[in-house]
Formats: structure tokens, C-alpha cells, sequence
């Protein structure tokens, strides 16, 4: 090796040690990727705008309080578009943390994007809150950089659960039950589908499964899933979707003239543009939620006031959990009190905040989940006059659901 | 109980669809020997085009077609005449290459122009149902209808009209039809013009039935591809056969074995007509 190479190879790791050293301490630099153009791209906006105005709301307050520092320091946020694929969501975050020196992550949205990019902090070793992916294989990996503020979709069926016996104890569900699920053949459709199992299997007496049908994502026909839910003579179906198969199914289902007591397609349903394309046979679908503008709590709805006034309506849960996710990361480093990345790993795992706007109002990570919120989500119903009703949890309700008489 | 007459007519119908988009796919290929790849984009991109009609000036889609695949038409010939003529006299590939990366272009222009979002046409029949023993869905049924009438239009344009024959004799012997006075060149910028204006119907149409989003035009390339080796690669009856049996076999899967089944019909399907019939797509290919 000749000097000139031995002095390329000095200087190459010294800029490596540079560029992965710790960030100047006079502000904090939350770093994030985001679908900003394709196809996830409505969402990303969305979470752009729930991050942009935590980090904003911080610095109107003079910034957030780090001890170590000896004052309130001020919050950027680094963000770059991931173009809704993965393998960017994954190069960006490297960049951000090894390049931008960022002092924690916030995560992109959407499953499959969250679940690839999770490898990063854990490489890295650095703090990773996200409000963009819900399915428990992220958290099952035993990994100890990456917290989820969204409750599993297992978790999301549970709450399903609950309400049906709600349901059944207010006398306008028939006892015992019977449900008829179809799951679309993902990992988030999975977790539906072992978390409805799983509490069906402990209530034997009042609910009992006449129907488990997978479909495939982005299906093109679901005649003969509708045919063959027909013939299941269920009192209750329940679909997990995303919104294309969500529209092509309940048109099957409304053409077909299928009728159930209780009707729902995981969390869609409550979309403005599904009543635009389904008119009126969207009443009374229920949806789950991990958030909604509609929550009666005074953060939430302090929230929807300050969203609306800056950037309009809003459209879906997305910019309610970005908000929170990044409010989370910063209660986390003002509890550590520095912003040494396992200070605020530790704040995190140790957190128990109230005030926050999802149900339940509390942001905890348990062990026991992998780091994974185990909130119980919202379940809205469509109402007739376009609006939305809470029909669970209990402390949030709007209203009493309405269930119709099973044909 | 599900009858096997609800499978049948679920079947017919849906097979209808398939017929639909996979007309253009088979026209190119039949006059040109070219899979053209870019039949998914052209797909997504009339039914963006019905959309916009629809959102903006309240057209119904039916009407907006004769708008819609004559301008697919046009641009279906200029995209032949100034690209895919570069490489038509080469091998196959390169034409599936360029297809396939104009294909890409598209999809990447919609997601600039329409985002990721997914959009829908509402249509005030749009839950309608007519009872032939089953409730079927009206919109499935006037689909079903375009097929049918698209069939016998080209049965009789290939038949009986002077266009007709010209691309058939440029089909069977390029070389021959030259020397006998036609174009080859101007026969087939005609021939790609009118299998993009089919697929333009097919995207309008399906635009109808369907989420509209940049990734639309995927699955269905996948599908109408099945349906051509299906329905013996150039014969329009052969393409509407396919599609019906096709969309029979699809159902069928999906009541007795599952919703999971469906997709995977159609590709077992491809592989035992590859296997099975060696005079079809390899021979083809190879030309």
C-alpha cells in the first residue's frame, strides 16, 4: 500500500468517525422518511403535516427542555421522501442518521415501509418511534430501538370483539353470535385474523366462527367470497381491507343484497369518497381506528382545531398519530434529559404519558408486545347524515351503534 | 348453497371483463408478434381519462370512450411510427423493452399528475342488478355486452374490410405483403394504433368496475397475457373463449376452493397451455 493510499484510507475513517459521531447539541434533530410522492403519498402529506406541527407547537413554547444542555433547545425536523418504496425508506434512514446526524427517528407510514426501514435503528442503535405501522411482526423481532404508538391489528380485532359483547349485553345482537370473517392474505390480514380467532376462542357461549376466508390483496373479483359469505349465514362480517378491495367487495356484497347485523371492513369504511362511490350503502358500517378527529377528548379535539386552522380538513387518522408519534419522541428526550440515544431508549421504555389524543389517552410501550402500544382502538359507525359516531370505547362514545336486524 | 349455475353465470360475466382488456393485447401481438407491455399503462391511462370526463364535465364513461379511444388511437399509431418502428425489425425483446419502459413512464406520470391516491367513478346505476337467476350487476352485464359487440366488430372489420385484410396479410407475410403494394410500415402504426384504442376501451370500462389508481393496469396486463396463450394468441373468438373460460375457472376456484384460489387459476392455467401446446407462445416468440 502505497503512502498516497494509506492517506486516502486515513482520511476515509476520519470522516466516518466524524460523520457518525454525536450531532452538535444546540438543537435537536428529529429525522423521518416519508411517501411523499407515490403511491402512499395522500397519507405521507398527511403525516408530514401531524409531524410539522408538533415540532412547530415545541418551538412555540421555546423549545423542549433538555438538562444536560441547561436550557430548552429548539427542534428541527430532517425530512426526505421515500417515494413509498422500501428499499429508499431503508437508504434514507441511514443517510439520515450516519450523514444528517440526527438524534432520533421518526418512521415513515405504511406497514410494509415501517417493517423494512425498523432494521435501521436497531442497526444503529438509535431511538425509533412510528405511527405508520401496526403489524406485530415488526415488534416481534425482539428488537429494543423501535416503539410502536399503534396498537397490533391482533389488538384492533380484540376491540371488535369487545364491542360485539357490548353488543350482545345491550340485547341488540343476537346471543350466541355467529361471525363471518374474510382476510385479505397479508401480514396485516394475519393479525386480523389470529386476533379475532384468538378471543372467539375464549367466548364460546356468545360468539362462534362460521366463516375464515382469505383473499388476496388488490383482487379483482370477490363474487364467489360474497357467494360463499351467503351461504355462511352469519349474523355479523367482519373483512380486513385496503380501501380498493374494500369499495370492490361492499359493492359485491351491496349488489349481491347481502344484509348483516353489523358490517365492517376493518379501518376503512368512514373514507368521505366511500360514500361518494357507494352512496347510501354505506350507512351503518362500522370501521376501527387508531385515532379520529371525532374523539370527544379536550388534547384531541385541541388538536383537530389547530390542524384545520393551518392546513384544512383533515382526511383519516394519519395526521393524528403523526402528532402524537412525534410528541412522544419529544417527552422521551426531555424525560431523558439529554439526548444520548440510550437516555432516551430508556425514557421510552419507561414512559407513561397521559394527555395524549389516541383512545385511551395514555402512550406506554409494554415489554410483553415487543415495545407496541395496547390501546384499545376506536370503532366509529357511518350514519346516515354523513357523519361519523364513536361507538367504543365506552369513554368516547358519541352515540349508541346502531345494529340491524340480521335477514 | 351455492349453485353451479350462479358459478357459470358469475363466471360468463367476469370472463366478459377479461375480454374487454385483453383485445388490444392480442391485436398487437397477433399483427405484430410484439406482448406489448406497455397494454397495463395504456389500461390505467383511459381510465384515468374516463375519470377525469366524469369528475369534471359529468360524462358518463360510455360517452367518454368516443372520445377516449380515438385519441388512443392516434397516440397508439405516433407511438409506433416515432418509437416501436426503431426497433420492430430487430428481436422481440427490444420492442418488449421500450413497451416496457414506456409503460413504466406512465405509471410514473400518473403518480405525478393523479398522486398514489385511489379515485373512483360514481355512477348512478352503479349498484343496479338485473335477475337472470342471480342478481347480476348491471355494469358487469353492459361490460359483458361491449365484448360481446367488440368481437363481432372486429370479426367484421378483419373480414370484410380492406383494413382488415391488410393486416392480416401483413400478419402472415410481411415480406409478401410489402412486394404486393402495401405498406407494412403504415399497416401496422394502424394495427398498434387500433389495439391501443382497444385497450383504451378495455380501461374505460374498467374504470367503471374498478379502484382507479397508477398501479391499475398491472394485474390486468398479467391477466390478459394468460388470456391470449389461452385463446391461441391472434383470434379475437380465441381471446373472448379464453377470457370466458378463464373467467369460469376463476370462480370456480374462488366458491370451491377459496378466494386465495382465483389468482392462482389463471397462471396454472398459463403454464399447462406453455406446456401442453408446444405450437403456442414459444413458438411464437422464437417467430
Amino acid at each position: 500500500m502505497g503512502d498516497g493510499t494509506r492517506l486516502l484510507a486515513l482520511l476515509l475513517l476520519v470522516s466516518t468517525i466524524a460523520c457518525t459521531g454525536p450531532q452538535a447539541t444546540d438543537e435537536i434533530v428529529l429525522g423521518a422518511t416519508l411517501p411523499l410522492t407515490g403511491k402512499e403519498s395522500r397519507a405521507g402529506l398527511m403525516f408530514r403535516n401531524g409531524y410539522t406541527l408538533a415540532v412547530e407547537e415545541a418551538n412555540a413554547a421555546g423549545g423542549v427542555t433538555v438538562r444536560s444542555a441547561g436550557r430548552k433547545l429548539k427542534v428541527r425536523l430532517e425530512l426526505l421522501d421515500d417515494k413509498s418504496e422500501s428499499t429508499t425508506a431503508v437508504q434514507l434512514a441511514e443517510h439520515l442518521v450516519t450523514i444528517r446526524r440526527v438524534h432520533a427517528l421518526l418512521s415513515t407510514y405504511e406497514t410494509k415501509l415501517v417493517l423494512a426501514q425498523s432494521v435501521v435503528p436497531e442497526r444503529q442503535a438509535i431511538p425509533y418511534v412510528t405511527g405508520g405501522g401496526a403489524a406485530s411482526e415488526i415488534f416481534k423481532r425482539g428488537f429494543r430501538w423501535v416503539f410502536g404508538l399503534l396498537s397490533s391489528v391482533e389488538a384492533m380485532a380484540g376491540t371488535f370483539v369487545d364491542w360485539l359483547v357490548r353488543e350482545q349485553d345491550a340485547g341488540r345482537l343476537p346471543r350466541p353470535a355467529k361471525l363471518a370473517l374474510a382476510w385479505e392474505n397479508t401480514a396485516h390480514g394475519q393479525d386480523f385474523r389470529n386476533g379475532l380467532q384468538a378471543r372467539v376462542a375464549t367466548a364460546p357461549d356468545r360468539l362462534s366462527l362460521v366463516m375464515s376466508e382469505s383473499f388476496e390483496l388488490n383482487a379483482k373479483d370477490f363474487t364467489p367470497l360474497m357467494l360463499t359469505l351467503k351461504a355462511a349465514g352469519a349474523d355479523v362480517f367482519l373483512s380486513d381491507t385496503h380501501y380498493p378491495d374494500f369499495i370492490l367487495q361492499h359493492k359485491t356484497y351491496l349488489q349481491l343484497g347481502l344484509r348483516h347485523a353489523v358490517v365492517s371492513y376493518g379501518p376503512r369504511g368512514g373514507e368521505p369518497s366511500a360514500r361518494e362511490t357507494l352512496g347510501d350503502g354505506v350507512n351503518h358500517l362500522v370501521s376501527g381506528q387508531w385515532w379520529t378527529p371525532e374523539l370527544p377528548y379536550p388534547e384531541s379535539r385541541a388538536f383537530v382545531e389547530k390542524y384545520r386552522a393551518k392546513y384544512g380538513q383533515i382526511g383519516g387518522y394519519y395526521p393524528g398519530l403523526a402528532y402524537e408519534a412525534a410528541r412522544t419522541m419529544l417527552a422521551a428526550i426531555e424525560q431523558a434529559g439529554s439526548l444520548d440515544r440510550e437516555s432516551i431508549r430508556a425514557a421510552l421504555e419507561r414512559m407513561n404519558r397521559t394527555g395524549a389524543i389516541i383512545p385511551g389517552g395514555r402512550v406506554y410501550f409494554p415489554q410483553k408486545t415487543g415495545f407496541q402500544i395496547d390501546n384499545p382502538s376506536v370503532l366509529v359507525q357511518n350514519m346516515p347524515d354523513g357523519t361519523l359516531r364513536i361507538i367504543h370505547p365506552p369513554d368516547a362514545t358519541t352515540g349508541a351503534a346502531v345494529v340491524s336486524r340480521p335477514q | 348453497m351455492i349453485t353451479f349455475f350462479q358459478v357459470l353465470l358469475f363466471g360468463t360475466i367476469l370472463g366478459g371483463v377479461y375480454a374487454v382488456m385483453a383485445y388490444g393485447l392480442g391485436l398487437i401481438y397477433g399483427v405484430m408478434r410484439i406482448v406489448n407491455l406497455a397494454h397495463g399503462a395504456v389500461l390505467m391511462l383511459a381510465a384515468y381519462a374516463a375519470f377525469e370526463l366524469h369528475a369534471r364535465w359529468r360524462i358518463d364513461p360510455l360517452l367518454g370512450a368516443l372520445l377516449i379511444v380515438p385519441a388512443a388511437y392516434l397516440g397508439g399509431a405516433l407511438v409506433y411510427r416515432h418509437l416501436v418502428s426503431r426497433v420492430a425489425t430487430g428481436p422481440p425483446m427490444a420492442a418488449m423493452l421500450l413497451l416496457f419502459g414506456i409503460g413504466l413512464c406512465a405509471r410514473n406520470v400518473a403518480y405525478l399528475v393523479w398522486t398514489g391516491d385511489d379515485q373512483t367513478i360514481a355512477l348512478s346505476h352503479g349498484l343496479r342488478t338485473v335477475d337472470l337467476g342471480a342478481p347480476v350487476p348491471l355494469t358487469r352485464l353492459i361490460v359483458f355486452g361491449v365484448a360481446i359487440a367488440t368481437t363481432l366488430a372486429l370479426f367484421v372489420l378483419f373480414r370484410f374490410t380492406h383494413f382488415g385484410r391488410a393486416v392480416r396479410a401483413v400478419a402472415r407475410d410481411p415480406i409478401a405483403a410489402e412486394l404486393s403494394g402495401l405498406s407494412v410500415a403504415r399497416v401496422s402504426a394502424r394495427a398498434f394504433g387500433a389495439g391501443t384504442a382497444l385497450g383504451a376501451l378495455g380501461g374505460v370500462l374498467l374504470a367503471t368496475l374498478y379502484v382507479i389508481n397508477p398501479e391499475l393496469g398491472g394485474p390486468f396486463l398479467l391477466k390478459s397475457f394468460c388470456i391470449i396463450v389461452l385463446g391461441g394468441m391472434d383470434s379475437m373468438p380465441g381471446i373472448l373463449a379464453g377470457a370466458l373460460t378463464l373467467g369460469v375457472a376463476e370462480t370456480a376456484a374462488g366458491v370451491y376452493g377459496g378466494s386465495s384460489m382465483q389468482d392462482l387459476v389463471s397462471f396454472v392455467l398459463l403454464v399447462a397451455i406453455l406446456v401442453g401446446r408446444p405450437g403456442g407462445l414459444p413458438s411464437l416468440v422464437r417467430r
